[in-house]
């Protein structure tokens, strides 16, 4: 067993931070604290099936059709968590309905597929899938704040900002999840980059 | 076996397989969770019921009238007067796809109240407009003219950030108040005024 898988997966390999993936979903659903750490939960929901099956199939699967065969199985593990989510959790299913599907298109449940689960046993690529998602949520969920504390003034809908502040509505449009983001990578860079000297 | 695993037979073979296997899991879970998920949407009209209607003492639901393609739900009082009427709008002017409304017409032809059933607008901006803080700035207008955003010259007030959104709650709301008093009978409230007046 791994633990650096699980590990690399949070901080040194984070999904966004640090290999920009899946940045589409990030950008789109960081408006509201409450669909960062949903959606971030549902792809790592979806990423701990999807690894799991696929580090068992792995060797059944001729390598000239993985590809769609991972894609295959991503996409009813989506289907079927949207399904669910429909049923089980519906007022949260309304806010996120449009972005569910988008999570068989988020290219860390395939990158994990293909990079870690095909070549790893079941219970690494178990962990692998829970860091990532974990580093994944993590992004999204501090992405989201920010974005909602400066834009409503809150985070979890509770009002932190004081009355008087006036919304900065930039920060929830498309352009204010670019700004956002870039600032954030820059911030993590640049606290990385302090502990590095700090440690020579 | 090994020929075998390398043969394009196989290739074929086990894309199939997966594909099968996948699509019994899927039709397996969409039968177990249809019913619950029907059942949610109904509950949820009926929600909407409550919330554009004044109280009633028949049930809206299951007694609509049919005119003109459009379903009408009508809110009676124990005598079996209709106090009211909702209708169902389905708007593609929103920003992102159907938005479908239920809007109550009171039987003086005011907007008695609005809801949102469904919607995919963007969440933060075009999706506050399930707020009740906006969708209550519709109640009591009799004025078709009236229904339209500031920016188009009526009175109500857009959500910043969600012009689309706004202006098409505002038709939709206007569409449902022409239809209303366009096919059903109705004490006009100018009436009632004139009758008042002239008791004075």
């Amino acid at each position: 067993m791994k633990i650096k898988a699980f590990t690399n997966g949070v901080f040194k390999d984070n999904a966004v931070f640090r290999q920009f993936l899946g940045l589409c979903p990030t950008l789109a659903v960081t408006s509201a604290a409450i669909n960062g750490l949903a959606l971030g939960l549902a792809t790592t929901a979806v990423l701990l099936c999807s690894n799991m099956i696929i580090s068992l199939l792995a060797k059944y699967i001729p390598k000239s059709v993985r590809i769609p065969s991972y894609i295959l199985v991503i996409a009813s593990l989506v289907t079927v968590v949207d399904l669910l989510m429909n049923a089980y959790v519906h007022d949260l299913h309304k806010v996120l309905g449009l972005f569910i599907p988008l999570i068989v298109v988020n290219c860390i449940v395939l990158g994990r597929a293909e990079i870690f689960a095909s070549k790893n046993n079941v219970l690494d690529s178990m962990l692998d899938a829970l860091g990532s998602g974990l580093g994944f949520t993590l992004a999204l969920l501090l992405l989201a704040s920010v974005r909602e504390l400066f834009g409503e003034g809150s985070i979890f809908g509770v009002r932190i900002m004081p009355e008087a502040y006036n919304p900065f509505v930039l920060f929830i449009m498309p352009a204010g999840a670019f700004i956002t983001l870039g600032l954030l990578i820059g911030m993590v860079n640049m606290i990385l980059n302090l502990a590095k000297k700090a440690r020579s | 076996m090994k020929d075998f695993m390398n043969s394009k037979y196989y290739m074929v073979l086990s894309v199939t397989v997966i594909a099968l296997v996948v699509g019994v899991i899927l039709s397996f879970v969409n039968m177990k969770t249809k019913d619950r998920i029907v059942e949610m949407y109904r509950q949820d009209f009926v929600k909407g019921l409550d919330q554009v209607l004044p109280a009633y003492a028949n049930d809206p639901y299951s007694e609509f009238i049919t005119v003109d393609n459009q379903s009408v739900y009508e809110a009676k009082t124990a005598d079996n007067k209709t106090i009211a009427y909702a209708v169902q709008i389905i708007s593609s002017k929103g920003y992102n796809g159907l938005i479908t409304y239920l809007v109550g017409i009171s039987n003086v032809g005011k907007v008695e109240g609005v809801f949102v059933v469904q919607h995919t607008e963007t969440p933060g901006l075009g999706a506050k407009i399930i707020q009740e803080k906006f969708l209550t700035t519709f109640e009591g207008i009799a004025d078709p003219v009236e229904l339209k955003i500031k920016k188009d010259g009526g009175v109500i007030d857009q959500i910043s950030g969600a012009t689309y959104s706004s202006r098409a709650t505002s038709q939709a709301v206007a569409e449902a108040l022409s239809f209303i008093t366009g096919n059903f009978k109705l004490t006009s409230s100018s009436e009632l005024n004139s009758v008042n007046n002239g008791d004075l």
